[in-house]
């Protein structure tokens, strides 16, 4: 690994300050899981590394019942699995959270720098995404907020501008009756990524969906929001076989590629197969509010 | 002798405490003073010429001590001999630690740089420039074949590097018989055991005495010590082996190169050099299982006896010669499997490719062996309509015929195949089972069952490939070697001394059992010592960490000298007591006469006569109450060496054991769980269970791993796309089913205490096992389980490939 | 380019300079000579390096030396007191729970950690307490034995 010069900044207007002074030579670091790891690669090799770890309050997760959730960057998956208004009220991301890689991850690992890195391997972005999440990004001239849908533009690219810095995710309060699933299809190791992850929200009201979001991970160089399958459901009675439809229509939306978690058209299978698993197990929940442990059925 | 009072025990083991505490002893935990640190550069092609390599930026880096380069190999070293790995390359190939003039596989060491720390080594190693150019990458076994494909080795021309073919009985006879003949093709994919400690390895040369000292975590201390000799043409070399952290047979080959290198970079800055390996070096370079490829034809009979056996395999070896029929010859040992069969033809084809270089990984060979045996079993019971079962117990050697030779000369000392196979089917509950199975698919489930049986090996025969290659020119030697030393000292206590280094397999624990209960002294009494020191251990030709030859020679060794010792304390102790040596009973540590409780003696009050009192010894008793024993198979004899027939003992003692196990597959997914996996053991006289059984359940875990898709995976220029543990595929708790073990001993008439092999054990069925019980699940849509791994990808396209089977199935079960 | 940091191990203060590239399992087995804590694949999937770091299961070698200024750390070698073994040692001695002791300091501090958190855990969740730390040479079975053993000696004592 090359050296390096070290900071601990005590706010986040400090550290936007040496950002913008060393440019390209420089690198945020929060928990550091992936950083360390592109380094040691030499896939990254900044000369500059900006810790976040000693600014006040960049951890915290708030919940108000009308502003909804709000979740510093710095928070660890592991205090974002747990958190008590997480587990109240969002248990889609409870669910997701506690699936991202293993605890020892989820100690160290911070969400700000997961949806920095733009992997579209990784999991709580999708299902940030289908709860509408936003996102605000700072910079010495000044915010931004985002839809965190419109953040992701590539591999490992994101709308992170030089000299910004991710501080704060916001997912509005949670609509009654939303039912959720979240799969994750993991062939071999738990460490791994997901081969095909699967996000989705719905509101179902007198037998008709109401609404509905669907996102899919590691099926495309970027988190895909599946608009058009969700469109097939959206205002209509989740039928069988319009959920086989809407599963073949989130297939085409995809652009999976071939490496050895599988080829791409085994990818797209996966897609097909838990689309509707995933649309069964949300109509199988009671509604939003209720509290799931991690039944056999979602760890595939 | 009193009967046993530690052997077939579990006692508490000697070395947990100190890896439970932190303290165990592995080379990165060694400090020498002055060492320096450092690391290699690696090929970042598979192919490729070595034009020019300049590492004088390097050289000049401050921190850096020395570098060395292709150049500095080939001028400072010989290269090394093919040895018996390598049995069967006809034109001599020269290599060294390092590329010289060409690169074969992504990784392949190339420079190394030694500075004062490991950062500045990194940095240093980034300055070393090499010019390659690079050459078509030959990666596909088949492009392999084609003579037309790009040489690896110029000079053998080709890269079918070797073929050769052996027959025992009457093969062409048995196929005329035969009712029928079943075919299959069946293929294995790359692997490894993955040790969880990479290489690692110290030098340190003397120049005032011209001795080299070398610490490295290696299995067989015998190839280290020849290669540094051999390469470095220095007659003074140490070996010291301290706590392995696995090995599995990644550490006893290539790990000699690196220890080369380590020792020029100390040699040329005259400092002691610490060379510690990455994890994604070790998957690059360390080794891999052979890739197999097996055309196999049975001729059967129609009550599935098989008259015949015949199979014709291609080895992908990799980007090297130096192990070019290892997973060939290995086959010889259980080539029959626990089968009857007299007739049996093996044609087998190596090739090179540029990948990394194959090595004896756990099994080396004889898993594939097993899969040729049970895959065909499950096909000829299928082409017959017979239950696999059936099949299995028609052909099995009868308990009645041991010890039993088999057509190619091996001597199975015990067992009672049909006995461990009626326990599995009954611990399984196969029958409840096969209706569970029934009912449930009625459902649209698909459970499945497979039960294989296999031998294991143990215990080596040097001499044994000269049954393929009767030409080889260096002599291999014949049957195995190693020693032990027990010395009681004068406190009391006793002190052991292995011949052999170890990984894990507890042998300080289980020789001290065995001590313990010849002498008559508790374990607690007893001390080992790790590590290994080739100075002073009593090693031979079988000196070698691996359960294999553990179990036979360094426990027969460690018997033999605690025999010995016992007779000397007797001898002894009957001059102080004044009793015949047949009268006296030990105890504890304290020798009893007859007459009167007042007549006995301690261990130690004999330890300081022997070692200070010479007045108190009897005339000519040789002072000291220490014995070493050199241990060599007493039964050996016919076929230790093979004659014109080619039949030979290529292992000397046969474990054997029936694994069963239930799987359901998804059929959408493709994935797989198992829901049940039991092994059924003979591992002759069991000396200490928990370790034995710890043997089993690590190598099923691995076995089912590797069938059930950890792998590597190479693409078409040859990069490795598998280089981190996850990409790999290793699985966690989660992924590792429970598995459960049931002891079934059928004591080896031919061994000390009766024990037979515990190690390579049940990763030799277990790939088997997985593929028959996938078949079993996806019978009903017609589909046939030919290769590994079943990943949830190559299961799914199993499925939607398979002809027939029943459509009436699929409708009904849509989700 | 050299970093003051303090870090408290087992409950001693450590004060050191150190390079920012230095991660922390290095600083723990060269600068304050603990050998314990080992090192698999320097990328946080093996489980080899683990420690509690702030009383968190955490990868050590997913973290600079840097990053542990002022907090405190328990290594392995901390886990005994007064030269006798904590029962989850115990119970891996007893039962098996290793073989060549490579993974075993962090597998023992994950043991330590679930049974800190789930003193009574069924064997899924001890499975999935532990499926952060490879094992290559026991199959779990053995290792999985100890942590009930231990859980249970733990309840009575």
């Amino acid at each position: 690994m090359v050296n390096f010069e070290y900071f601990e900044p005590k706010t986040l207007e400090e550290a936007c300050a040496l950002l913008e002074e060393h440019g390209d030579e420089a690198r945020v670091i929060a928990g550091g899981t992936a950083l360390i790891i592109m380094m040691r690669q030499h896939l990254l090799n900044p000369r500059v590394v900006i810790s976040l770890a000693n600014i006040p309050d960049f951890d915290s997760v708030r919940f108000d019942a009308r502003d909804g959730l709000r979740i510093g960057a710095g928070a660890r998956h592991r205090d974002i699995e747990l958190a008590k208004p997480v587990r109240e009220h969002y248990p889609l991301l409870h669910e997701t959270f506690s699936k991202v890689a293993q605890p020892r991850i989820r100690n160290m690992g911070t969400i700000g720098g997961n949806l920095c890195q733009g992997d579209p391997l990784t999991d709580p972005g999708a299902s940030l995404i289908t709860l509408d999440a936003e996102i605000t990004l700072l910079h010495s001239d000044g915010k931004r907020v985002l839809p965190l849908e419109q953040f992701f533009l590539d591999y490992y690219q994101t709308d992170l501008r030089p000299g910004e810095i991710l501080t704060e995710i916001h997912a509005p309060p949670p609509s009654p009756g939303m039912r959720w699933a979240h799969i994750k299809f993991l062939p071999r190791s738990q460490e791994d990524f997901a081969t095909v992850g699967v996000a989705l929200t719905l509101r179902v009201k007198g037998g008709l969906c109401e609404d509905i979001r669907l996102a899919l991970n590691s099926v495309a160089p970027t988190i895909v929001r599946a608009r058009k399958a969700e469109g097939i459901l959206r205002g209509r009675r989740p039928e069988e076989h319009l959920v086989r439809e809407m599963a073949e229509v989130a297939a085409t939306e995809t652009d999976p590629m071939d490496d050895n978690r599988g080829s791409a058209e085994y990818k797209r299978e996966l897609v097909r197969v838990l689309v509707r698993r995933a649309v069964d197990q949300a109509l199988k929940r009671s509604g939003s509010g209720e509290q799931t442990g991690r039944d056999a059925s979602t760890r595939l | 002798m009193a009967e046993t009072k530690y052997v077939g025990k579990t006692i508490r083991g000697k070395e947990a405490p100190r890896h439970v505490s932190g303290r165990g002893n592995f080379v990165d935990d060694i400090v020498l003073r002055g060492m320096l640190h450092a690391v290699i550069l690696r090929s970042p092609h598979a192919h490729a010429r070595i034009a020019k390599v300049d590492a004088e930026a390097a050289l000049n880096h401050p921190g850096v001590l020395s570098v060395v380069t292709p150049a500095d190999v080939q001028s400072m070293t010989r290269p090394f001999k093919p040895g018996r790995y390598a049995a069967g390359l006809t034109k001599p190939i020269f290599e060294y630690a390092t590329a010289v003039d060409k690169v074969r596989y992504v990784g392949e060491p190339v420079a190394a740089v030694a500075a004062r720390d490991r950062g500045s080594a990194e940095d240093a190693l980034e300055l070393i420039s090499v010019d390659y150019e690079p050459l078509p990458a030959v990666v596909d076994t088949r492009d392999a074949m084609s003579p037309t494909s790009p040489p690896l080795f110029e000079e053998l021309g080709a890269n079918l590097a070797w073929r050769g073919v052996l027959t025992y009985g009457n093969i062409e006879a048995a196929f005329a018989e035969a009712d029928q003949i079943v075919r299959e093709r069946l293929k294995i994919h790359r692997y490894s055991s993955t040790p969880l400690e990479p290489f690692a390895c110290i030098a340190s040369f003397d120049a005032s005495t011209q001795k080299l000292t070398v610490w490295v975590n290696a299995q067989v201390p015998e190839v280290i010590y020849d290669a540094l000799r051999e390469a470095l043409g220095l007659e003074d070399v140490r070996v010291i082996i301290p706590d392995i952290g696995g090995s599995f047979g990644q550490k006893i080959h290539l790990i000699r190169k690196y220890v080369v290198i380590t020792s020029l970079l100390a040699l040329k800055s005259r400092r002691p050099v610490k060379w510690i390996e990455d994890r994604s070096e070790h998957m690059m370079a360390a080794g891999h299982a052979c890739a197999q490829e097996f055309d196999v034809e049975a001729a059967v009979k129609r009550d599935g006896t098989v008259l015949g056996l015949r199979f014709k395999e291609i080895d992908d070896v990799g980007g090297s010669v130096s192990t070019l029929t290892i997973h060939f010859t290995n086959k010889l040992n259980n080539l029959t499997n626990t089968y009857k069969v007299q007739n049996i033809s093996m044609e087998g084809y190596s090739v090179v490719t540029n990948k990394c270089p194959v090595v004896p990984n756990r099994g080396i060979g004889k898993p594939g062996m097993c899969f040729i045996w049970e895959r065909i079993m499950d096909r000829i019971a299928e082409a017959l309509s017979l239950s696999p079962i059936e099949v299995r117990q028609v052909n099995l050697v009868p308990p009645d015929q041991f010890p039993y030779t088999t057509p190619n000369g091996n001597v199975y000392d015990s067992g009672d195949y049909p006995a461990l196979l009626q326990q599995a089917l009954k611990s399984i509950g196969y029958e409840k089972f096969r209706e569970e199975q029934r009912r449930e698919r009625e459902k649209g489930r698909l459970l499945g069952i497979g039960v294989v049986v296999g031998v294991e090996p143990g215990g080596r025969n040097a001499a044994r490939d000269l049954a393929i290659f009767p030409e080889m020119k260096e002599t291999p030697g014949s049957g195995g070697v190693n020693g032990a030393t027990i010395k009681l000292e004068k406190n009391g206590t006793v002190a052991l001394f292995l011949g052999s280094p170890n990984s894990g397999q507890s042998h300080e624990t289980t020789s001290a059992q065995v001590a313990a209960d010849i002498l008559g002294i508790s374990t607690e009494k007893i001390s080992t010592s790790t590590p290994f020191d080739s100075d002073l251990a009593p090693w031979g030709v079988a000196a070698a960490n691996s359960g294999n030859n553990f179990h036979l020679y360094d426990i027969g060794a460690v018997h033999g000298a605690a025999t010995r010792l016992k007779e000397k304390i007797l001898k002894l102790a009957a001059h102080v007591l004044d009793a015949a040596p047949a009268e006296l009973t030990i105890e504890n540590g304290t020798v009893h006469a007859p007459g009167s409780p007042l007549k006995k003696v301690t261990f130690a009050e004999l330890g300081k006569i022997a070692y200070g009192n010479q007045a108190l010894m009897p005339k000519g008793f040789e002072a000291g109450l220490q014995t070493t024993f050199y241990y060599t198979f007493p039964h050996a004899d016919t076929n230790l060496v093979p004659g014109s027939d080619r039949k030979v003992r290529a292992q000397f003692t046969f474990s054997a054991a029936a694994h069963a196990v239930i799987v359901e597959v998804d059929r959408h997914t493709g994935k797989v769980h198992v829901l049940r996996y039991l092994i059924v053991s003979d591992n002759g006289v069991v000396i200490n269970p928990r370790v034995v059984e710890g043997q089993a359940y690590g190598s099923a875990a691995h076995g089912i791993s590797v069938a059930l898709g950890e792998g590597f995976i190479y693409n078409s220029e040859g990069q490795l796309l598998t280089i981190t543990l996850t990409d790999y595929g290793k699985s966690s708790t989660l992924e590792t089913p429970r598995i459960e073990i049931e002891h079934h001993p059928v004591p080896s008439p031919f061994t000390a205490l009766g024990q037979k092999a515990a190690g390579e054990g049940a990763a030799i069925p277990s790939p088997a096992a997985i593929a028959s019980a996938v078949e079993d699940a996806l019978r009903p849509l017609g589909v046939k389980v030919r290769e590994l791994p079943l990943t949830p990808e190559a299961v799914w396209r199993l499925i939607k490939n398979a002809q027939g089977g029943n459509s009436k199935f699929e409708i009904r079960n849509s989700k | 380019m050299r970093h003051n940091i303090s870090v408290r191990v087992n409950d001693r203060l450590y004060e050191e300079e150190v390079e920012p590239r230095l991660l922390l399992p290095y600083f723990l087995r060269e600068n304050v000579g603990l050998t314990g804590t080992h090192v698999g694949c320097v990328i946080g999937e093996c489980g080899a390096c683990t420690i509690l770091l702030d009383g968190k299961l955490v990868k050590s070698c997913l973290l600079f030396a840097a990053q542990a200024d002022g907090k405190s750390i328990l290594t392995v070698e901390g886990l005994g007191q007064n030269g006798s073994l904590h029962p989850v040692q115990e119970a891996f001695i007893e039962h098996y729970g290793l073989q060549c002791g490579y993974c075993t300091p962090g597998m023992v501090l994950a043991a330590y950690y679930l049974l800190s958190k789930n003193p009574d855990p069924s064997e899924a969740e001890i499975r999935v307490g532990l499926a952060g730390n490879l094992c290559m040479c026991t199959g779990y079975v053995q290792i999985v034995e100890a942590v009930k053993a231990a859980a249970n000696r733990m309840r009575q004592a």
